[in-house]
């Protein structure tokens, strides 16, 4: 010890000792539950120490380090009666207030990041929601992610399919038909309505395929030859908006705008999310071209309005 | 009932990890520092500080003191952060950064501190290689309407209701209401408030906000809003994710879902709910099933 503080210039009388032995005692229970003559033997043992500890000795140790917020049980005799650090004020402790910033900062960055770096948050999330006091926050970080329900092996063979744009064949779980088998282009994983989906180009569907990926139930199988062909319509839907102050989206675009309305054009590849998106703009919103979305569209609401006629409340 | 600690302790224990916790929790001021040792002779406490800064040093702690502040650059007791966990921690950084001054920026930034304290000397290094190549730029978020977020978590942290001037579908209007929080989105920010008169949620896009001024009365101690219920049919209820402020009341034998649903902000709901098509319908309260069905009437209008 002496020869140590010598070499870095630190003098015999210029440390506290007893300080040096609780921070070692504290950090070598940290690493597991010890018993005493463990404890003892890993002073006598220690590179500079070389000294012994006494049982009244270590429950001074032991009792200081309670009063400064650690809880430390003895476990049974039969299990070597070993000293247990349950509780320590150096954990992470993460409060109310700094829970709800990241829970609201995630909500603001989820959907404009790859869905690697998701899985990485993910992961995150678990290891410091053991932080969190607050049961419902705690539940809520662990859960916040649309990957928290995804097999992860899944998951990554999907990020390296889409990466390669390669032809896979996937076991999915229709919500409309059940489990089929489905060959895919795989072209990109795109995070919405809190789910991730699989985009692809598919010989089974018409346009842009989507899947949620929680509901694909084995391990994609790649193909090692390809026989979908990548060349896909785009769809280009014209919109009147009644709405200046909307809040457009990446594919959609102004055409012209007068006092009274713009004219946008939404470009995309998948007619789900199109008239999702267009639902949602409700009367601020009437769809110019093409004819074919424009019936489709008509026909949607028309149902929605014999539902609520339907069912009498 | 505060615990009973045996009588016999160790005051140097006390005093390094006294020492210890004030430089995990960033308060190391030298004040705060001096005070562990006031009991010792005046004239000794500077040597006896020296003495404890030592103990760490040979513990393998380096502490600087920068602007009269101990600050510690490596900490004893670490948590295991791997690549994946400092990925995440540089991305919430680089958010952090291009945030508004207010409190969630102000929280994010304790937070993340407070996880860069337990780094270990490989987290140390791998957060400071991926610090430099990061690439993850969040720069244009938020960009326009900065200085208008910074005025909306201002009135969300005063204890005033507020007279709102705002452009709702192009036209102005105003409302009395209590600003709640606000909602930072993808790449825009929402003002949310409470409604006094209709007792709802309204989530007001930032942008959108002409003025805002403070009234002399207090803000109001109890939100109450109403409970939506709706269900989900066919293939939605088999996927349907559930929201955060939502459970499900009951499924049916056909698997139609019935969800209630807690105080989302009115036009939002609406707006997601109509997006679902024919496989939702609003259960209660009655108003708002009817103001659900007069966007739909109101859409079809358009094609007429």
């Amino acid at each position: 010890m002496k020869e140590f503080m010598l070499n870095n210039k630190v003098t015999y009388n210029l440390m506290s000792f007893t300080g040096f032995k609780s921070m070692l005692l504290f950090s070598y229970l940290l690493e597991a539950p010890r018993s005493y003559e463990e404890i003892k033997q890993y002073f006598a043992e220690h590179q500079y120490l070389h000294e012994t500890i006494s049982i009244d000795t270590l429950r001074v140790y032991i009792n200081s380090l309670e009063r400064l917020g650690c809880e430390i049980v003895r476990g049974r005799k039969a299990e070597g009666s070993k000293y247990k650090l349950v509780k320590h004020p150096f954990e992470l402790k993460i409060n109310d207030e700094h829970a709800k910033s990241i829970i609201k900062a995630f909500k603001s960055v989820y959907k404009s990041i790859d869905v690697e770096d998701l899985l990485a948050i993910t992961k995150f999330f678990e290891k410091i929601s053991g932080g969190i006091e607050n049961q419902e926050l705690k539940e809520t970080l662990r859960n916040i992610s649309p990957l928290k329900k995804i097999d992860s092996e899944i998951l990554k063979l999907l990020i390296i399919a889409c990466r390669k744009n390669d032809e896979i064949s996937i076991m999915y779980d229709s919500p409309s038909s059940g489990i089929k088998n489905i060959d895919v282009l795989a072209q990109k994983l795109v995070v919405a309505n809190n789910k991730v989906y699989l985009h692809g180009i598919s010989p089974q569907y018409k346009n842009t395929a989507s899947f949620i990926v929680s509901r694909i139930k084995e391990k994609p199988v790649v193909k090692l030859q390809k026989s979908i062909k990548a060349d896909i319509e785009q769809l280009t839907i014209g919109c009147e908006i009644y709405d200046k102050n909307i809040n457009l989206q990446d594919n959609e675009k102004i055409i012209s705008k007068d006092d009274k309305k713009l004219i946008i054009e939404i470009t995309s590849d998948n007619k789900f999310l199109t008239t999702q998106r267009v639902l949602s703009l409700g009367s601020d919103c009437k769809v110019l071209y093409p004819q074919s979305f424009k019936d489709e569209l008509c026909s949607i609401l028309k149902k929605m309005k014999e539902e609520y006629f339907a069912e009498k409340i | 009932m505060q615990k009973k600690f045996k009588e016999k302790y160790n005051e140097s224990c006390i005093k390094i990890f006294t020492l210890l916790k004030l430089l995990y929790e960033d308060k190391a001021d030298y004040n705060n520092v001096m005070d562990i040792f006031t009991e010792d002779d005046e004239e000794k406490q500077h040597v006896t500080l020296n003495k404890y800064l030592n103990t760490l040093k040979v513990f393998g702690v380096k502490v600087q003191k920068v602007n009269n502040k101990f600050v510690m650059q490596n900490t004893p007791f670490s948590m295991n952060f791997d690549l994946d966990d400092i990925k995440s921690i540089n991305l919430f950084e680089k958010f952090q950064e291009v945030l508004p001054n207010g409190k969630t920026k102000q929280n994010l930034e304790l937070l993340l501190k407070k996880i860069e304290a337990r780094f270990d000397d490989n987290a140390n290094k791998i957060y400071h290689s991926l610090k430099s190549t990061n690439n993850a730029d969040f720069s244009f978020y938020y960009a326009d309407i900065r200085e208008q977020i910074e005025r909306c978590e201002k009135v969300c942290q005063e204890a005033f209701k507020v007279n709102i001037r705002y452009l709702e579908k192009s036209k102005e209007t105003n409302i009395i209401c209590d600003a709640k929080q606000v909602i930072y989105d993808n790449k825009t920010a929402y003002l949310r408030v409470y409604k006094i008169n209709d007792r709802e949620y309204k989530d007001l896009l930032i942008s959108n906000i002409i003025s805002i001024s403070q009234l002399p009365t207090q803000k109001g101690t109890l939100d109450t809003s109403p409970t939506v219920v709706y269900k989900i049919k066919g293939r939605l209820a088999k996927a349907y994710n559930l929201k955060e402020n939502e459970y499900v009341q009951e499924i049916l034998a056909d698997g139609t879902m019935i969800i209630v649903n807690k105080n989302e902000p009115t036009d939002s709901l609406l707006k997601r709910l109509i997006r679902y098509d024919y496989e939702c319908i609003i259960i209660s309260p009655k108003a708002i099933r009817i103001k659900m069905i007069d966007m739909i009437n109101a859409a079809l209008k358009n094609y007429e």
